[in-house]
């Protein structure tokens, strides 16, 4: 992993990006030249060509986040950087990166390390993070609607166009995003996809436990969604 | 997700094993291909498995649906962990017959 620091002393961490290509990326959102560096706690981590082994090895240190590096798409935006500024942990990943690997888990594992989490907070964040995410890439960023897959046949046809959506670079490539803050009593954890929102319509599910929504809606302490541009945003007690 | 399946008669025990999520329904087809008008009872083991999401629950009940279109009967047995927590937060005995 190569390391470059900004003036302003954030460290930025390329798995897969070239030192020069970091360097860019760095006097890009400082506006200042950037030198090597070692890696430090509050890292940003950028990431290119993700598979389970480079986004383990991601995961695998303390950091401030994770920017997966897409071709045409390799500056964090605005809102990232300001939450990152605000102190929070912050991942921006692909929809195909977030769809082929436990991105949650990953996640999860980080707030273990950083937080004093208990086992049964660590599952509910997780679990309720999974189901957001998912939700986010599948509902939001391929933007495939809520069809019954009540059949093996229904719930094939579903997943080839899930499939065929990913394959195309223009779904493929829209971001998914997570911005977790802690308190003393709570961990907000914020997902933003690039769909046009949705209702929590809880009287649409409700016959229905099993669905994402509910999972959410039954492990977060609170929950709020729905306009564009927003994020579901899942308050955890700690 | 992995699994191993093992035939005694006119039952089955498919024991499942990893993380069972939305990407594992070619799999859920593949396992209930093992089963007909011959071998219609079911018992899933999901003891080995680490970790399952809404969409896993879905293929679970589609399993289920499955093995009682075939006159069947389908349990599963020793969730634990995480699953277990899950098949509890959506009253899953309410539908289908689970044993620790």
């Amino acid at each position: 992993m190569q390391c470059v620091k900004s003036e302003n002393s954030v460290v930025l961490c390329g798995l897969g990006v070239p030192v020069k290509a970091l360097c860019d990326i760095a006097s890009s959102l400082y506006g200042a030249a950037a030198s090597l560096a070692e890696q430090t706690s509050n890292a940003l981590i950028l990431i290119a060509n993700v598979d389970g082994e480079r986004l383990k090895e991601a995961f695998d240190k303390p950091m401030a986040g994770c920017f997966e590096v897409i071709e045409n798409d390799s500056i964090p935006h605005a809102l990232f950087i300001k939450e990152l500024s605000n102190g929070a942990f912050v991942f921006s990943f692909s929809s195909r990166t977030a769809y082929c690997f436990p991105v949650a888990d990953h996640i999860t594992n980080r707030l273990v390390a950083s937080f004093d989490l208990s086992d049964e907070r660590r599952e509910c964040i997780e679990m309720a993070l999974h189901e957001a995410l998912v939700n986010g890439v599948i509902h939001g960023n391929l933007e495939l609607g809520h069809i019954k897959k009540d059949t093996l046949d229904s719930l094939e046809a579903f997943n080839e166009e899930a499939e065929k959506r990913l394959s195309n670079q223009t779904y493929a490539a829209r971001r998914i995003e997570v911005y977790i803050q802690s308190s003393a009593t709570s961990i907000e954890v914020k997902v933003v996809d690039q769909g046009g929102g949705f209702s929590i319509d809880h009287d649409k599910w409700e016959n229905m436990p099993w669905r994402g929504i509910n999972l959410i809606l039954g492990l977060a302490t609170s929950v709020h969604a729905g306009e564009v541009d927003q994020p579901l945003t899942m308050k955890f007690d700690r | 997700m992995d699994y191993d399946i093992q035939t005694a008669g006119n039952m089955a025990t498919v024991t499942l094993k990893g993380r069972f999520t939305f990407a594992d329904n070619k799999l859920i087809r593949e396992v209930l291909g093992h089963f007909n008008s011959t071998v219609n009872n079911c018992t899933m083991d999901i003891g080995q498995l680490e970790f399952i999401d809404s969409a896993g629950l879905g293929m679970l009940i589609l399993a289920n649906d499955t093995i009682a279109e075939l006159g069947g009967k389908y349990v599963l047995s020793h969730p634990n962990g995480q699953v277990k927590k899950m098949l509890e937060l959506t009253r899953f005995s309410d539908i289908i017959t689970v044993e620790e």
